[in-house]
């Protein structure tokens, strides 16, 4: 166990697999951080893409959250983010083009410092996913 | 020891280089130079104008000039005979200005003389003034020696403050934009930007989409098939191509003729300007080879005529079966034709300076190879072909630098004319139940 800050999200499906027009809920925490230290936090979903183009973003879902907004001021209890996902584009692993659905947290910090973390989840068609369909499963990633 | 920022933002690989805060700044900076330049220009040229200034008298003195009112004396026309023998008319008429400090008489019509060929016509503006009728004029306040009956359009003018005014709106809207999003992360950014399109204005223009990111279909639907459902339309008409030759030919041609035409009154004044005569034979060169091309093209496209695709349904989706009507008309032995299922990766990216693009081929299945046909003149070769797009498939996407491409590809190989490729663009959906 360490003391660095950190922010940790889950999704209500362990198998972090939805299909285009279900409802996905992310629940996030922040440890090892006052909360008096934290100026907002950045909560969305959104796909980004990977591969030998430019990154292309798009935040599907965006809440941001600022201290005086909360009802007892503390952002670093457990909050939580739903939203329905979108029919398209659908999570996707090709040669040169990838497509990553991720739910991502950013806490700022002041000063312009900020915290993210990220969980990945995959997006597929609506009716269930295609056994054959390319794409990976979903992985966390945390960056400070 | 602290790294110096990076002023511009490059890939390397997955990784970014550059400072975003730095890129907030020069873009702030951007926008308020251009606001700082238009305003400065507008409140500049429009108070130059209000204090007659030297500047505005000498580059838009009709703006300067106060309305007043003139009374007409006597009317008159100007004549004169040029050198040809032509004669020119000029409408003078001789007013009376009184302003605060002095009475004026003189002869004016406007500011810059205006000479006329047709009589008529100048009479015409003559007639307009009757002596002891007072009209509006306009004159420089400290000389009123200046006065005019009609006022020129200032197009320079209008045209220096619309640069201005556009400078300073630019400036304006780009400074409150980086200012809203400044120390903004992406998601923000891009939160922003996608409820800006949910603004009443904005949204009105954009098409509504249950499928963001797939490409719009409108195009593949517009157009009714004869045996099918839709005619596709192909990504670029072999029309444009022959447009392009013959431009080229033809413009090349005149410039040619030019050259050619300088060569000629020279060697009649028996006169031999080597580098033009050299110039002129490698134009000619060029010329026939560029009159040769187009004749090859329009000899090719008569040959191979248009490729026509049909298909069954719209939109498109995975693991389902469809219809394709093969039309090719022209008149040529055809060696091979194939018609392929191609999907395509797209990526856009900086290589330096450089904006590049690069492609890959993910999917690629034949759906029909024909050998050996001859098509004759008014007898199109005909063919119902049958395609699935496979249940695995990626749906087609676009975003701005990476893109997902499906297409129905042509290629043909005829005798006399060649290789030729014709695609055909298409829009997968993902799959549903």
């Amino acid at each position: 166990m360490t003391d660095e800050p950190h922010i940790s999200i889950s999704l209500d499906r362990p198998s972090r697999q939805y299909a285009a027009d279900d409802e996905l809920v992310a629940r996030f925490e922040i440890s090892n951080l006052p909360a008096a230290n934290i100026t907002a936090i950045e909560a969305s979903v959104l796909w980004h893409t990977e591969g030998t183009g430019e990154e292309d973003m798009s935040a599907h879902e965006f809440v941001r959250l600022l201290p005086g907004e909360d009802a007892d001021g503390d952002l670093t209890r457990l909050q939580s983010l739903k939203t329905r996902l979108p029919r398209s584009p659908l999570s996707y692993n090709g040669k040169i083009v990838k497509i990553h659905w991720v739910v991502r947290v950013r806490v700022f910090v002041g000063k312009g410092r900020d915290l993210v973390e990220e969980l990945e989840f995959e997006l597929t068609p609506s009716g269930g996913r295609n056994s054959d369909m390319p794409a990976e499963n979903g992985s966390g990633a945390s960056r400070g | 020891m602290a790294r110096w920022p990076r002023l511009w933002e490059k890939k390397r690989g997955k990784r970014r280089t550059g400072s975003p805060l730095l890129g907030s700044v020069g873009e702030a900076m951007f926008f308020a130079s251009l606001l700082f330049l238009g305003s400065i220009g507008l409140v500049a040229v429009v108070a130059s104008i209000a204090f007659e200034s030297v500047v505005a008298t000498y580059l838009f003195p009709e703006a300067t000039y106060t309305a007043g009112k003139c009374v007409v004396m006597e009317t008159a026309l100007g004549e004169k005979q040029l050198d040809g023998g032509a004669v020119r008319y000029q409408p003078r008429i001789l007013v009376h200005v009184h302003t605060k400090t002095e009475d004026y008489y003189g002869w004016t019509y406007r500011r810059n003389p205006t000479w006329y060929s047709d009589r008529e016509a100048a009479e015409q503006i003559v007639d307009g003034f009757r002596p002891g009728w007072e009209y509006p004029c306009w004159y420089a306040s400290y000389d009123p020696s200046t006065v005019i009956l009609r006022r020129s359009t200032n197009f320079a003018l209008w045209s220096i403050l619309l640069v201005f005014a556009s400078f300073a709106a630019i400036g304006a809207i780009g400074m409150f934009y980086t200012l809203l999003l400044f120390g903004a992360s992406a998601e923000r950014r891009s939160a922003l930007a996608k409820s800006a399109q949910k603004i009443e204005l904005i949204g009105d223009l954009l098409p509504p989409s249950a499928y963001p990111n797939i490409p719009s279909a409108d195009n593949l639907t517009n157009s009714p098939g004869v045996r099918l459902a839709y005619r596709l339309p192909i990504e670029v008409s072999p029309a444009w191509w022959l447009f392009a030759t013959l431009l080229f030919s033809l413009i090349w041609s005149g410039m040619t003729a030019v050259f050619a035409l300088g060569v000629l009154a020279d060697l009649e004044r028996r006169e031999f300007n080597w580098l033009l005569i050299l110039l002129t034979i490698g134009a000619i060169a060029v010329g026939v080879w560029s009159i040769y091309h187009f004749l090859r093209q329009i000899a090719l496209h008569t040959r191979v005529g248009p490729t026509y695709i049909e298909i069954s349904n719209h939109p498109l989706l995975p693991g389902r079966d469809y219809n394709l009507h093969l039309s090719q008309a022209g008149r040529m032995h055809v060696k091979k034709m194939r018609v392929t299922l191609v999907c395509e990766e797209e990526a856009t990216f900086l290589h330096g300076t450089d904006v590049r693009t690069e492609t890959a081929k993910v999917y690629d299945a034949e759906v029909a190879n024909f050998r050996g046909l001859v098509i004759r003149p008014g007898a199109p070769f005909e063919e119902m072909l049958h395609f699935q797009i496979p249940l695995s498939a990626m749906h087609s996407f676009k975003s701005s630098h990476n893109a997902v491409h499906w297409k129905l590809l042509v290629d043909l190989d005829a005798k006399g004319a060649g290789r030729q490729l014709r695609s055909f663009p298409i829009v997968v959906y993902p799959p549903v139940q």
